[in-house]
């Protein structure tokens, strides 16, 4: 079953609002551009399985997929069934 | 006690100018497991001495004076370990600045790097060559390096004098607001090593593990100067990879026999549900201390740690506690297996009118921080400086030689020893002392104080939380001065669990009260039950206080405006 990246959009773009306190547009860097830093990651990725209800599991991510609004939602999306 | 762990200050310079290098040339300083399949990387004291003195000639070749100030802002490697110690071996005063900060905005990124490099007063900035580019050759007043060029030739140590006034700087913890920069002279950091090393009972044979960034006290103090300077190794991981995945870590505690880890409060729940792993592949009983240093410590977070791992070999005695602050150069207190961290329950209300009494309803379960480490002389102090008996609250006051002098006043016309009253540091946390235990209890600035009463703002959301229907974890209680009555009135946000019961939450809220009231004994003047994911976190990941109440402020017309 395919999840619709698109119906996740708007939360995806709620967590990170409420951590950067920015608009940030969908596809800019958020790892490597500095916005969010490990820290921040750890309560991300425990949000975001609370949410969207998916366990995102330890070793089978890296930084880059968590690097924009767009690759959360990649992520997420291929982690929910 | 092993000849070592003499952290005099003579030793110190010695040690940082690699003196005994014949005798622990050949031993392991780090074991990098950092990097792809979060390989070994095996780095003797030869090697480290060697790759200092070549970048210590680099900073020398690059016309960097004693004295000078440099902020390191590098992702967290060996080669940013290398560059602390070297701007050490060459005289100058480093700090680790947060990495990544680089923002896309270039120039609000430039405006907040100028404020930290201007507040440090820096004269180098040392980074990668892509940082460098944006930044071109200098930040205000602070010149720009990308990767000190490795020096040639020969280099004599101009490790700084141990009556200079700064070895190195670090940064006060807030989680919001400006950090301040904390100056650490040589005579602060042997008193504080001295002291944490005897406590600890550190032996020849111990070992350090950690993922901890490097640019908060706990990282920088506890996890790399305390192994280097006691000649202990290191294993080192990155806080980035532990976050993507904490297992290679715990496996690692085995694999290396690591005997000392600290880790903040969120650390222990993370890990005990993150770090699901083979039990045969897990071996956690060389671990002699497990230090939870962060405030508050939550007993529940312990408790998941201690059950979750307590099959692995875990020893109970190995769960510890830590009080420390960037101020006090680390440590201010510690428990340990002899005299274990203590919990108490005490009753909220009571708790408010600074008393403790002892509860089992509207309690809230407090885990001591352990014993002040010997040198340092803590104090609870009423508003008006008053000494506090033991079991009264107060603010907590430090004086002893491992305090800072003052923060670093870069323009020079800051307050002298604002923080200060007399020799004593006032730290601006509250607390008590029983049984010679150090409890942290919050925050000054954060406690409301209704009609005369503390209440902390955590009991108050606690309770919020327990109510069907709002979201656990996600409620901020805060006071807002009102003039009128001249005291704070109590204010609750809290969200929802769903947006539908916000068309119908006259009920929800009348429970939420009285769960607050039932609690802590003082009724909110308003709450504010609003939808999901309206309360700011600070870049800590938790709720942030200060910055979900500018957003209250700001949006006060459209909360009051609520049916």
């Amino acid at each position: 079953m395919t999840t619709d990246i698109n119906k996740l959009l708007p939360g995806i773009r709620e967590i990170v609002f409420m951590r950067t306190h920015d608009e940030v547009p969908d596809d800019e860097p958020l790892v490597s551009g500095g916005r969010i830093d490990s820290m921040l990651i750890v309560d991300l990725i425990l949000d975001l399985e609370e949410r969207f209800s998916v366990t995102i599991p330890p070793g089978d991510v890296q930084p880059d997929d968590f690097d924009s609004i767009n690759k959360i939602a990649s992520t997420v999306a291929r982690f929910a069934s | 006690m092993a000849a070592h762990l003499d952290f005099g200050r003579s030793a110190l310079r010695s040690r940082l100018c690699f003196d005994d290098i014949e005798a622990c040339g050949a031993r392991e300083a780090f074991n990098l497991r950092i990097g792809p399949s979060a390989g070994h990387r095996r780095i003797t004291y030869a090697d480290l001495r060697s790759d200092v003195l070549s970048i210590a000639a680099g900073f020398v070749d690059a016309g960097a004076l004693p004295g000078e100030r440099v902020a390191l802002l590098r992702p967290h490697s060996y080669e940013l370990v290398v560059g602390f110690f070297a701007a050490l071996f060459a005289g100058l005063v480093p700090s680790v600045i947060a990495w990544p900060t680089a923002k896309m905005d270039a120039e609000k990124y430039q405006r907040n790097l100028r404020a930290v490099l201007g507040g440090l007063a820096a004269h180098w900035l040392i980074t990668d060559a892509a940082t460098a580019e944006k930044l071109g050759r200098s930040v205000g007043a602070t010149r720009v390096l990308h990767a000190v060029p490795r020096g040639v030739g020969a280099i004599e140590p101009r490790v700084a004098s141990a009556e200079a006034p700064a070895m190195f700087v670090q940064f006060s913890g807030g989680t919001t607001g400006a950090q301040k920069s904390v100056p650490i002279s040589a005579g602060h950091l042997s008193a504080q090593l001295h002291s944490y090393a005897s406590v600890l009972d550190l032996r020849d044979s111990d070992r350090v593990i950690s993922w901890l960034p490097l640019y908060h006290d706990m990282g920088l103090v506890a996890c790399l100067l305390l192994p280097f300077f006691a000649r202990i190794p290191l294993t080192m991981f990155s806080p980035m990879e532990w976050v993507m995945d904490p297992r290679p870590f715990i496996k690692a505690v085995g694999e290396d026999r690591a005997t000392h880890c600290w880790l903040p409060n969120f650390a222990f729940a993370f890990m005990a549900k993150r770090a699901a792993v083979p039990a045969e592949s897990l071996d956690l009983s060389s671990l002699r201390a497990v230090v939870n240093c962060s405030e508050p410590i939550r007993a529940e977070s312990m408790d998941l740690f201690r059950a979750r791992f307590a099959a692995n070999g875990l020893r109970d005695d190995a769960l510890q506690a830590c009080y420390a602050m960037a101020e006090a150069t680390f440590a201010v207190s510690q428990s340990t297996p002899a005299d274990p961290l203590r919990r108490v329950m005490v009753s909220v209300p009571a708790l408010g009118e600074g008393r403790l009494v002892p509860a089992d309803s509207g309690h809230r379960v407090l885990v001591s921080s352990g014993r002040p480490i010997p040198g340092v002389e803590v104090r609870i102090s009423d508003e008006s400086g008053n000494e506090q008996a033991p079991d009264r609250l107060g603010e907590i006051w430090l004086r002893g030689p491992a305090i800072m002098d003052d923060y670093l006043r870069p323009t020079g016309t800051e307050p002298v020893r604002a923080a200060f009253s007399g020799d004593w540091y006032r730290s601006g946390d509250l607390g008590f002392i029983r049984d010679g235990h150090v409890f942290v209890a919050g925050r000054k600035k954060d406690v409301i104080i209704v009609g005369g009463v503390n209440v902390y703002p955590e009991d108050v959301e606690a309770a919020a939380c327990e109510v069907p229907g709002i979201h656990a974890g996600r409620a901020v209680a805060m006071g807002l001065y009102n003039e009128e009555q001249g005291t704070e009135s109590m204010v609750l946000i809290a969200e929802v669990e769903d947006e539908q019961t916000l068309a119908n939450s006259r009920a929800l809220e009348t429970h939420v009260r009285a769960a607050v009231v039932a609690m802590v004994g003082a009724a909110p003047s308003r709450v504010f039950l609003v939808p999901p994911k309206w309360i700011v976190k600070s870049t800590a990941g938790k709720i942030s206080r200060s910055e979900t109440r500018v957003r209250v402020l700001e949006r006060w017309a459209e909360l009051t405006g609520r049916p």
